[in-house]
């Protein structure tokens, strides 16, 4: 995977022109909302996959990337909004810059232009779900079985699994079904082989007796064995006799037609009057279910869109499909048609007698057809195949069912012989039975070349059912053993993702949940998930646990899910306004979480809870300065950051306009910003406010306050160590800030805190410039000159130890020598 | 709090990843190699799903049964 270095966003969503400077370290976004937290979530995946998840997929309704992904100001100039991400690749120990703007949102433009960049980059892109929302953390938890194990399945991409699963099953289906049609075709040809040779039974012996007995009469040798190159007639080109194949072999016809009427004769039959009506009833009875016809509908019309599907493009719509997403979706909604589906398959139990009894007669017919012409007078047979291929139309609508309406019509007329075909099978029996009698040896020769013919037909029949059944036997077999395979598999997997779950989250609570256990349960297409209540039982998430608890339950599945997704390549990830529901004690704890269990992941964190951006910062998470910290929004500049050389530019540009009011409100946000951000780092006693909204005038004066002290009590450990050298230069720096505080006049603010700035909008700007002059002068006062960062007590609890600035040039002991 | 160990980590480093999928179907085409009657079907089916990424019904016939493309 990758980890981000920079981001550089142009006429993107609500943003203008941004640069973060992220150094492939994890990295926060705090700000109120509406500021632009999550345009830089939307830039980061819009550059990784060319695609913004929350303008696309279920419930966007009309809202597109191509139409709504570039800045409103810019929505006609789609090639200006564009991400340009720097990123480093640890495998490839190289960095590479992703650029992609609207208008080409499919063809980013990277460099360097390298098959290995491209190939980690294409596998990140694979990957959206390295950013994660709190909604769709929540489905984690909250969803169903069903659903759950769909998401699940999603983020550790099991689809291709289960797009195997159901071809290797519909493979060994198919071939399954297959069998029982050809298994009906070798009983005709046993049929009909019997009946050519007139043996009552299809054995070894009773073949070689009827077939030595004719070759006797031709003076053939007698044949031992049967095998499948076994000609029967071998040796009869050679014996004396007239043509077979311009004359009719009485013997044989007689017993075809007497079969082939008996077939016809058992439509009337009162089994198969049974038959039909037992059928017709049930297809009546799905018929009025209105749902039913619905879904048998329906389910035709997936079934056929998945079977006509060519990888591309759907068959009904032609709108390009992922095969993989295609297949997904429509075998998802053929599981809606179980019900459906069990009710079709009883009535297709009920037809199946009835339609192969059709295909046999059908058969028959067409044999005794062939006879027709070879007569003379010839005998017109086009009643026999016409019904013969209407009661092969019959077959196909009862083996499809749909429209029923027509499988009910065919069903009222299977039992209807039409009396053409009575006259005409009464027509060729009369015309064969008026052929003289053929002499010994030609009824010997008609009865080896039609046995011949037949033998070969059941040889054909019989290899093309084994071939078959082999086939329906692997691939069951492959099918089984993939099915086997998969779920020990997933099993295994689950059982891991389930440990890791748990001791994460054990480690964010583990004041009260030390004991946590929770359970992952697949089964076929569900995913159930139950957590341990305080040692009372196991639940669903949603029963008991608080809403906070179940953020957090999310937090924790979705980090056990992507290591186990990615192992050692899980190095980024964005949370996006992740745990809203969390309080400020265990989000200290999440804090510590990313960072002592994931050291090796960049996570980009956004927030609108500045206290959480602080426990990220106490805790190590985020360096000091790896954040941005958004203070507004405007739709003309976009997000603006809590960037003093920003803050006293636009200062100055109000002062310039002479607006002096909202120079006025500028510096009051600003210093309230600044003021808190000081009394956490110089530990200064504030009053507790507990819903943590305080003035400034409550901030401000003790921060002044707390950093006099450190100053004073600087000096007096200098003293007690006997560092004359280091009490000068605190007593300059005391000097300097004393002035600026001074100046500033804001330690009368505890006199009453509101009047002052609350006066300054009313101020003309010649007054109001020295005021802006002295609060930069006092901000300037509490960092260091040379690394600008604002001094600090360490540590942030317990005795505190130096009052110091990032690089250490200012680093005043504050630990009195022992005995002092 | 319940400390993982170190060596057990989680998060990333410079590894690329086996996705999920490869893994349980490596799994699979060694559980077909152990039945000599499979070692044909598991060749095939390695070049269809594992090198041509194809999981069509043709695809899977082909490598299934050793039927060449019509």
């Amino acid at each position: 995977m990758i980890r981000v270095e920079k981001i550089a966003i142009h006429e993107f969503r609500g943003i203008r022109d941004l640069t973060l400077q992220l150094n492939g370290k994890t990295f926060a976004v705090c700000g109120p909302n509406g500021t632009g937290k999550s345009g830089i979530v939307d830039a980061l995946e819009f550059a990784l996959t060319g695609n913004i998840s929350r303008l696309s997929g279920t419930g966007t309704g009309d809202i597109s990337v191509k139409e709504h992904g570039p800045h409103v100001d810019s929505r006609n100039k789609p090639e200006q909004a564009s991400v340009t991400l720097t990123v480093s690749i640890p495998s490839l120990g190289k960095t590479a810059t992703i650029y992609r703007n609207i208008k080409n949102v499919r063809i980013p433009k990277i460099e360097p232009d390298d098959p290995k960049v491209r190939a980690v980059l294409d596998q990140v892109s694979l990957h959206p779900e390295f950013a994660l929302s709190r909604r769709e953390l929540i489905r984690y938890v909250l969803a169903e079985p069903g659903k759950r194990s769909k998401e699940v399945q999603a983020l550790l991409r099991l689809d291709e699994l289960e797009t195997l699963r159901s071809t290797f099953q519909k493979i060994a289906n198919n071939c399954e079904k297959a069998v029982a049609p050809l298994e009906r075709a070798k009983k005709d040809t046993t049929d009909r082989l019997v009946t050519a040779l007139a043996i009552p039974l299809l054995t070894t012996a009773n073949l070689l007796g009827g077939i030595n007995e004719r070759r006797a009469t031709l003076a053939l040798a007698p044949l031992t064995v049967l095998e499948a190159n076994t000609s029967i007639k071998d040796g009869l080109a050679t014996a004396a006799g007239t043509n077979l194949t311009s004359r009719v072999p009485k013997t044989q016809a007689l017993a075809d037609l007497k079969a082939a009427r008996d077939g016809v004769t058992s439509l009337t039959g009162a089994s198969m009057v049974a038959a039909c009506n037992g059928a017709a009833e049930m297809v009546t009875k799905l018929g009025k279910d209105a749902e039913s016809l619905d879904g048998v509908s329906r389910e035709a019309l997936l079934k056929s869109a998945l079977a006509l599907f060519d990888d591309h493009t759907c068959p009904v719509c032609d709108t390009p499909w992922e095969p993989a997403e295609f297949r997904k979706i429509v075998t998802a909604k053929l599981q809606h048609f179980d019900q459906i589906s069990r009710k079709r398959a009883a009535v297709g139990q009920v037809v199946l007698p009835i339609l192969e009894q059709l295909e046999q007669i059908s058969s028959g017919l067409l044999l005794v057809a062939a006879y027709g012409p070879l007569l003379n007078p010839v005998v017109g047979v086009e009643a026999i195949t016409d019904f013969a291929t209407t009661n092969m139309a019959t077959v196909a609508q009862l083996k499809n069912l749909i429209p029923l309406i027509d499988t009910l019509d065919v069903l009222e007329h299977i039992t209807s012989i039409p009396d053409a075909v009575v006259t005409t099978l009464h027509a060729l029996n009369t015309a064969v039975a008026a052929l003289p009698e053929p002499n010994h040896q030609d009824a010997a020769r008609d009865y080896l070349t039609v046995g011949q013919e037949r033998l070969e037909a059941l040889w054909r029949a019989s290899l093309d059912l084994k071939a078959t059944e082999e086939k329906a036997k692997t691939s069951r077999a492959v099918f089984d053993l993939y099915g086997q395979v998969t779920t020990n598999a997933l099993d295994e997997i689950y059982k891991k993702v389930e440990a890791s779950f748990k001791t994460l989250y054990r480690a964010i609570n583990h004041e009260d949940e030390a004991n946590f256990e929770a359970q992952l349960k697949p089964s076929i297409g569900k995913l159930g998930f139950d957590v341990d209540f305080y040692g009372r039982g196991f639940f669903p998430p949603g029963a008991y646990h608080s809403e906070g608890h179940q953020d957090g339950m999310g937090l924790c599945l979705y980090l056990a899910l992507m290591t186990h997704l990615l192992g050692k390549g899980f190095t980024f990830a964005v949370l996006d306004d992740v745990l809203m529901s969390v309080d400020a004690g265990h989000r200290r704890e999440v804090s510590k979480l990313l960072s002592e269990q994931f050291p090796n992941t960049q996570f980009i964190l956004t927030t609108h809870d500045e206290i959480w951006l602080r426990h990220m910062k106490t805790v190590g998470l985020i360096e000091s300065k790896s954040f941005a910290h958004f203070r507004t929004w405007h739709v003309d500049a976009g997000p603006t950051e809590w960037d003093d050389r920003d803050v006293w530019e636009e200062l100055d540009g109000y002062m310039a306009k002479n607006d002096v009011r909202s120079a006025a409100a500028l510096l009051r946000h600003y210093l309230e910003h600044f003021s808190k951000e000081l009394c956490q780092r110089l530990r200064a006693q504030v009053e507790f406010r507990g819903d943590a909204q305080f003035m400034l005038g409550e901030l401000l004066p003790n921060a002044i306050g707390s950093m006099k002290r450190q100053l004073k009590a600087g000096k007096s450990v200098a003293q007690s160590w006997g560092q004359p050298e280091n009490i000068a230069s605190i007593n300059a720096l005391e000097t300097s800030f004393g002035n600026a505080a001074t100046q500033s006049n804001v330690e009368q603010w505890q006199v009453n805190a509101a009047v002052h700035y609350n006066e300054w909008a009313t101020l003309q700007k010649a007054d109001f410039k020295p005021v802006v002059g002295a609060f930069k002068a006092l901000t300037e006062a509490f960092r260091c000159a040379d690394c600008m960062d604002f001094f600090y007590v360490s540590p942030e609890r317990g005795e505190k130890e130096s009052l110091r600035c990032a690089c250490g040039i200012i680093n005043i002991n504050l630990l009195k020598k022992a005995g002092n | 709090m319940n400390r993982i160990p170190n060596s057990n980590k989680l998060g990333g480093n410079d590894e690329q990843p086996k996705s999920v999928v490869d893994s349980i179907l490596s799994k699979f085409f060694a559980a077909l190699d152990e039945n000599p009657e499979f070692v044909d079907i598991s060749s095939r089916l390695k070049t269809e799903i594992i090198e041509k990424k194809q999981y069509s019904e043709t695809a899977l016939r082909r490598a299934l049964f050793g039927e060449t493309p019509s």
